[in-house]
C-alpha cells in the first residue's frame, strides 16, 4: 500500500497543482507540500523495508495478455534511488521558486516527472517498468521545451528522439524476454533463455539503458538537454533520470541474460572507461559553465558503467554508491549554476570571474561541490570511485588504468572551473550580485549533508544494497539457481 | 479453356485502356471492360466447375450491380468536374501534386 | 413481449440493430434534407450513430466472436471495432462540416451513416461475396466523401481516387470469378480455403494475391498507397474524421478475418504470409520517411496512415489478437487529429499547414492538449491506447518468430515522432504567426466565438484514449481484451 501511495502521490499532487494552483495558493507551495509529503512517505517505506531480498520480476503464465502490470516492490537496490528521487524533487521544487511563466503547468509537470521516475524504480513487473521508463519522457520533454533556454526546441526534440530510439529497442528486448521465458518468477525460471536469445535480449535492452546512462558514444543528447533545460529540469535529469540506465542494467538486463552479460562485460568496461576520459577532456575544453557540469556527468556515469561491468557484488555496490553520490553532487552543482545563471544571465566562464569576493556563500558551496565531484576523500565521490577502480583491477587488470586516468582528469577540470570562477580577477559587473538566499541554503543543505555523510560513512548505502545485490549477482554469475 | 482465354484477353484490353487513355470517359470504359471480363470468366468457370448455378448467378448479378454503381458515381463526378472546370482529360487533373 | 425482448438481446439482434438504426436514420436524413432541414438531418444520423455505438459496445462486452448474420461475424472484438466505427462517424457529424456546402451536408451525413454500416459488415465478413459488396460500398462512400470537399481540387482528387479504385474493383471481380472456379462455387471462407488449398499452388496463390491487392488498396498499404496522401490532404476535415479511420478498420479486419483466421493455417499459403510481411515492412518504412517532409498536416496524416496500416499488417502476419485494438486506437486518434484541424479551420478558408498551428497552445489550450494526446497515441507513447495496441501486436510478432518485423515496427514508431512531434512543437514551442489579413482586419470577438469549431467530441475521444491506455496498467488487460481483441 505504501508503495502504491509512493507512486500515486506525486500524480495526485500534480493534479492538485493543476487545478488549485494560483487560485487556492501559489502553485509552488502546493508543489512543495506534495514533494515533502512524498519524501516523508519514502522514508517510511524504506524504514519498513528491513532488508528484503530482490523481488522477482513477474509476469503471468498467460503471457503478456493475462497479466496485471501494476506490481510494485522495494528492496535494497531501489531504496537508495527512491530516497534520492524524493530528496531531489524537493530541491527541484525549491529551485523553481521563481518561475513566473505558467507556474501551474511547470510544477504539475515536475511532480508528474517525479511520479514516473518513482514508478520506474519501484516497478516489479517488466511491462510496468517499460511503461514508466517511457512515461518519464513526456514531462521532461515539455519541461525542456517550454521553460528552457534559447536552443530549447532542438534540445527537447533531440532528447526525446534519442531516448525513444533506445527505448524502442528496449521494448523489443522486453517482449522477446517475456516471450522467451514465459515464466512467473525470476528466481526459479524453468526455461532459461538460450544463449542466442540472451544475446539478442541483452543488447536490445542495453541499447535503451546505455542511451539513458549515458554511455559513450550515445551520450550526445546529454550536453544540450542539460544546458537548455530549466534549473529544476537539469536537477531531475542529472540527479535522477540518468540513474535509470544503471538501475535497469543491474535489475533487468544482467540477471535475465547472465551469459550475454558476461560476454558483453569487456565492451561495457571499454565504453565506461572511454566515457570517463572523454567526459573529463570535454569538460576541460568547455567555456560554458553548465555544459562543463553536463560533461562531468558523462564522466561520472562512465564510472558507473565500469563498476557494473565487473559483475561482482562489490562492483554493483560500487556502482550504486557512485550513482547516489553523483545524484547528490550533480543536483547541487546544477542548482548552484542555475541560480547563478538566473542572476547573471550568462553561463560563460570567461565572464564569471572572481566571484569569491562578491558572492562568498555561493563560492563556498561551489568549491565544496567541485571537491566532491573530483572525489576528495571524506566526500561522497571517493568511496564509490575507489571501489570501482579496485574491482575493475580485479576483473580487467591493467586496462583499468584508463579509469584511473579518468579520476585524475576529474581533478583537472573541476579545479580549473573553481580557479576561473571563484578566484579570478574580480569584475565590476558582479560586485553587487545577490548572494545565496535563505531558501537556496535550505535547498542545498540536505544535499551537502548527504554528500558528507556518504563520504564519511558509505555503509549507509551499502548496508541497504548488500543483500539485494548479493542475490542479483548470484543470478548473474551462477546463471540459474 | 477458350472462355478463359477470352476473359483474360478482355481483361488485358480493359487494363490497357485504363492505362493508356487520356480522357476520363475512356478510363471508365476500360474499367467496365475489365468488369465484363470478370463476368465472362465467372460464367465460364461457374459452368465448368459444377457449382450450384444459383450461387454463380447471384454473384453474376452482384458484379453487374457493382459495375453499374461505379459507373453511376464515376460519370456523375465526371460531369460535375467538367461543368465546373471544363476538364475531362486525365493529365489535366493536376492541381494536387502526387 | 418477453420473446421479442429475448430475441433482441441475443447477439444476432444486437448485431443487426445498430446497422438498421443507422441505415434508417441515413435514409430519413436524405428525406429530411430534401425539405431543407439540413442541420436536423445531420443531427439525426449523429444520434443514431451514438446509439449504435452504445449497442455495439454492449454486444462487445457480452458476447464472443460468433456468426451473427449469415456471412458476417460479430460480437467480441468485431463488435468493439464496430462501436469505434460508429463513434467516429458520430464525431465526424458533430464536428463543423464547414467546407461542405450547406446543400450537400445532408447527403454527406447519409453517406457517412451508410459507410459506417458498410464498414461494420466488411470488418466481419466471412464470405467472399459479402466482403466484395461491403468493400465496394465503402469504396463508393469514400469517393463521395473525398469529392464533397471545397473547390475543384476535391473533385479532381475524388476522380483520380475513383479511377484507381475501380481498377482495384476490377481485379477483385476477376479474383472472385477465379475463386468460384477453383472453389466450386463455395464462397464462405472456411470451406473456400480448404478447397482452394487443394488446387494447384500457382492458381491458389494468384487468387489470394488478387484478393489481397483489392483489400490492400482499400487499406492504403504500400505499394497501393498512392491515393492516400492526396485524399487526406484534400478531404474536408470533418469528413476526414470518419474517412481516415473507419475504412482502415474495416479493410484491416477484413484482411485479418480472411488471412489470419483461415489462410495461415494452410501450409500452401506460407509464401503469401511472407509477401504480406514484406508489404507491412515496406509500408512502415515508406510511410514514416515520406511523412517527415510534409508541411501540410493533412498530407502528413496521409503518409502516416500508410505506416499505421503497416503496423496493423504486422499484426495480421503474426495472427495477433490485438490487431483490432491497434487499428481502433489509430482510428480514434486520427479522428481526433482531423477533428482538431476542423475546429481550427472553422470559419477560415486557409489550408492547414504547420504554420497555421503555431502557438495555438496559448489561444486554445484545450485544442492543443487534445491534439497532443492524439499525436502521442499515434506515436505509441505509453499511457495511451495506441501504445497498448502496438505492445500487443509487437508481442505477438516476437512470439510468432517475426522479431525482425517487430523491430522494424518499433523503429518506425520512433521515426514517426519526428513528424508527430513537429505538430506538438509548433503548437507549444513556437510563437503564433501574425497573418497579414488577420492583422489588417481583426474579426469581432463574438463572431469568432460562434465560428469556432466544436472541440468537445474530440476531447471526449482523447480522454478515452488516455483512460483506456492507463487503467489497464493497474487493473489488468482483461476488460480491454474482451472488447477489442479477436
Amino acid at each position: 500500500m505504501t508503495l502504491l501511495a509512493l507512486v500515486a502521490l506525486p500524480f495526485v499532487g500534480a493534479i492538485l497543482v493543476a487545478l488549485l494552483g494560483e487560485r487556492l495558493a501559489p502553485s509552488r507551495f502546493i508543489s512543495l507540500a506534495a514533494a515533502l509529503a512524498e519524501a516523508a512517505l519514502a522514508g517510511v517505506a524504506i524504514a519498513d523495508m528491513s532488508g528484503r531480498i530482490v523481488p522477482s520480476l513477474s509476469w503471468a503464465p498467460g503471457g503478456i495478455l493475462g497479466m496485471v502490470p501494476l506490481s510494485l516492490a522495494l528492496d535494497g537496490l531501489s531504496a537508495p534511488l527512491v530516497a534520492l528521487t524524493a530528496l531531489l524533487a524537493v530541491v527541484a521544487t525549491l529551485a523553481s521558486w521563481g518561475i513566473a511563466d505558467r507556474p501551474r503547468a511547470h510544477h504539475a509537470l515536475l511532480l508528474a516527472l517525479e511520479g514516473a521516475v518513482m514508478c520506474v524504480f519501484l516497478a516489479a513487473d517488466l511491462v510496468l517498468f517499460y511503461v514508466a521508463w517511457e512515461a518519464v519522457l513526456i514531462p521532461m520533454y515539455f519541461l525542456i521545451g517550454l521553460w528552457g533556454h534559447e536552443n530549447r526546441k532542438h534540445a527537447a526534440t533531440k532528447f526525446f528522439l534519442f531516448t525513444f530510439v533506445g527505448s524502442a529497442f528496449m521494448l523489443i528486448g522486453v517482449l522477446a524476454a517475456i516471450s522467451g521465458t514465459g515464466a512467473t518468477v525470476l528466481s526459479d525460471v524453468p526455461r532459461v533463455l538460450t544463449p542466442s536469445t540472451q544475446r539478442l535480449v541483452f543488447w536490445l535492452m542495453a541499447a535503451g539503458m546505455l542511451v539513458k546512462l549515458p554511455a559513450f558514444p550515445v551520450h550526445t543528447w546529454l550536453p544540450e538537454a542539460h544546458v537548455e533545460a530549466p534549473t529544476a529540469g537539469s536537477i531531475m535529469l542529472a540527479g535522477v533520470l540518468l540513474k535509470m540506465g544503471g538501475y535497469g542494467l543491474m535489475r533487468v538486463a544482467a540477471p535475465l541474460c547472465p551469459a550475454a552479460f558476461a560476454e558483453a562485460a569487456p565492451i561495457l568496461f571499454a565504453l565506461g572507461a572511454i566515457g570517463t576520459v572523454y567526459g573529463a577532456l570535454a569538460a576541460l575544453a568547455q567555456t560554458d559553465l553548465k555544459r562543463l557540469v553536463a560533461y562531468s556527468s558523462v564522466a561520472h556515469m562512465g564510472f558507473v558503467l565500469v563498476a557494473l561491468a565487473t559483475g561482482t557484488a562489490m562492483g554493483f555496490a560500487a556502482a550504486m554508491l557512485v550513482m547516489v553520490s553523483h545524484g547528490l553532487v550533480a543536483g547541487l552543482a546544477f542548482f548552484l549554476v542555475g541560480s547563478l545563471a538566473d542572476r547573471t544571465h550568462t553561463r560563460h566562464i570567461a565572464e564569471l570571474r572572481g566571484l569569491g569576493g562578491s558572492v562568498p556563500r555561493w563560492s563556498t558551496l561551489f568549491v565544496f561541490t567541485s571537491l566532491a565531484s573530483l572525489g576528495l576523500p571524506a566526500l561522497s565521490g571517493f568511496p564509490g570511485e575507489l571501489m570501482s577502480v579496485l574491482e575493475a583491477f580485479k576483473a580487467f587488470e591493467w586496462w583499468s588504468v584508463a579509469a584511473v586516468a579518468g579520476v585524475l582528469l576529474a581533478a583537472t577540470y573541476n579545479l580549473r572551473a573553481v580557479r576561473a570562477v571563484v578566484y579570478g580577477e574580480p569584475v565590476e559587473r558582479w560586485a553587487s550580485l545577490a548572494d545565496v538566499s535563505v531558501r537556496e541554503m535550505l535547498a542545498a543543505a540536505p544535499l551537502v549533508l548527504g554528500i558528507v555523510v556518504l563520504g564519511v560513512w558509505p555503509g549507509v548505502v551499502t548496508a541497504m544494497t548488500e543483500p539485494a545485490v548479493a542475490t542479483i549477482v548470484q543470478l548473474v554469475q551462477g546463471g540459474v539457481r | 479453356m477458350i472462355a478463359l482465354a477470352v476473359a483474360c484477353a478482355l481483361f488485358s484490353l480493359g487494363l490497357y485502356a485504363v492505362l493508356s487513355r487520356r480522357d476520363i470517359i475512356g478510363v471508365l470504359v476500360g474499367v467496365e471492360i475489365m468488369l465484363g471480363a470478370g463476368s465472362v470468366l465467372l460464367a465460364s468457370l461457374g459452368a465448368a466447375s459444377g457449382a450450384s448455378s444459383g450461387s454463380v448467378q447471384a454473384i453474376g448479378v452482384m458484379v453487374l450491380l457493382l459495375a453499374a454503381a461505379e459507373a453511376a458515381v464515376g460519370l456523375s463526378l465526371l460531369l460535375s468536374l467538367y461543368r465546373t472546370s471544363g476538364r475531362s482529360r486525365v493529365d489535366e487533373l493536376s492541381e494536387v501534386s502526387g | 413481449m418477453s420473446v421479442l425482448g429475448g430475441w433482441v438481446t441475443d447477439a444476432a439482434g444486437l448485431f443487426w440493430l445498430p446497422g438498421v438504426l443507422v441505415l434508417s436514420a441515413a435514409a430519413i436524413a436524405v428525406l429530411v434534407d430534401a425539405f431543407g432541414r439540413t442541420g436536423a438531418a445531420v443531427r439525426l444520423v449523429a444520434l443514431a450513430s451514438v446509439l449504435a455505438a452504445g449497442l455495439s459496445a454492449v454486444a462487445a462486452w457480452s458476447t464472443q466472436l460468433r456468426p451473427a448474420v449469415p456471412g458476417v461475424y460479430g460480437g467480441g472484438g468485431l463488435a468493439g471495432c464496430a462501436a469505434v466505427v460508429y463513434l467516429v462517424a458520430a464525431a465526424s457529424l458533430l464536428s463543423s462540416l464547414d467546407g461542405i456546402g450547406e446543400s450537400r451536408r445532408g447527403g454527406v451525413a447519409a453517406l457517412i451513416g451508410l459507410g459506417a454500416v458498410a464498414c461494420q459488415v466488411l470488418a466481419g465478413a466471412v464470405d467472399l461475396v459479402v466482403m466484395a459488396i461491403a468493400l465496394e460500398t465503402v469504396a463508393v462512400v469514400s469517393y463521395g466523401l473525398v469529392a464533397a470537399g471545397r473547390g475543384n481540387v476535391s473533385r479532381e482528387v475524388g476522380m483520380r481516387y475513383l479511377m484507381q479504385g475501380s481498377v482495384a474493383a476490377g481485379f477483385l471481380v476477376f479474383a472472385l470469378a477465379a475463386v468460384v472456379g477453383l472453389g466450386a462455387g463455395q464462397t464462405g471462407y472456411e470451406r473456400l480455403v480448404e478447397v482452394v488449398s487443394g488446387s494447384p499452388g500457382a492458381a491458389a496463390s494468384v487468387t489470394g494475391i488478387l484478393v489481397l491487392v483489392a483489400l490492400a488498396f482499400k487499406a492504403g498499404a504500400f505499394p497501393l498507397h498512392s491515393w492516400v496522401p492526396d485524399a487526406y490532404e484534400v478531404v474536408e476535415p470533418g469528413a476526414g474524421v470518419f474517412l481516415a479511420g473507419a475504412p482502415k478498420i474495416a479493410a484491416v479486419l477484413a484482411v485479418w478475418v480472411l488471412f489470419a483466421r483461415s489462410v495461415w493455417a494452410q501450409e500452401s499459403f506460407q509464401n503469401l504470409r511472407v509477401a504480406l510481411a514484406v508489404m507491412a515492412a515496406a509500408s512502415i518504412v515508406f510511410g514514416n520517411f515520406a511523412a517527415l517532409k510534409q508541411r501540410d498536416v493533412g498530407r502528413m496524416l496521409g503518409y502516416s496512415a500508410i505506416a499505421q496500416v503497416g503496423y496493423a499488417l504486422v499484426g495480421v502476419v503474426a495472427g495477433a489478437v490485438g490487431t483490432p485494438l491497434l487499428v481502433a486506437a489509430y482510428a480514434i486518434a486520427v479522428a481526433v487529429a482531423f477533428g482538431c484541424v476542423a475546429a481550427l479551420q472553422a470559419g477560415r478558408a486557409k489550408g492547414r499547414s504547420l504554420d497555421d498551428v503555431k502557438g495555438i497552445a496559448m489561444s486554445r489550450p484545450v485544442l492543443a492538449a487534445v491534439m497532443s494526446v492524439a499525436m502521442l497515441s499515434l506515436t505509441g507513447i505509453p499511457l495511451t491506447l495506441g501504445f497498448l495496441g502496438k505492445l500487443w501486436v509487437f508481442y505477438a510478432a516476437v512470439n510468432a518468430g517475426w522479431t525482425w518485423l517487430a523491430l522494424v515496427g518499433a523503429i518506425g514508431s520512433v521515426v514517426s515522432f519526428g513528424y508527430y512531434g513537429k505538430v506538438i512543437q509548433a503548437m507549444y514551442f513556437s510563437e503564433p504567426e501574425q497573418r497579414a489579413d488577420e492583422v489588417a482586419a481583426p474579426q469581432p470577438a463574438d463572431e469568432m466565438e460562434g465560428r469556432r469549431g466544436r472541440v468537445w467530441p474530440f476531447a471526449l475521444l482523447a480522454a478515452l484514449l488516455v483512460v483506456a491506455g492507463t487503467i489497464p496498467l493497474a487493473t489488468g488487460f482483461e476488460w480491454v481484451l474482451r472488447v477489442l481483441s479477436v
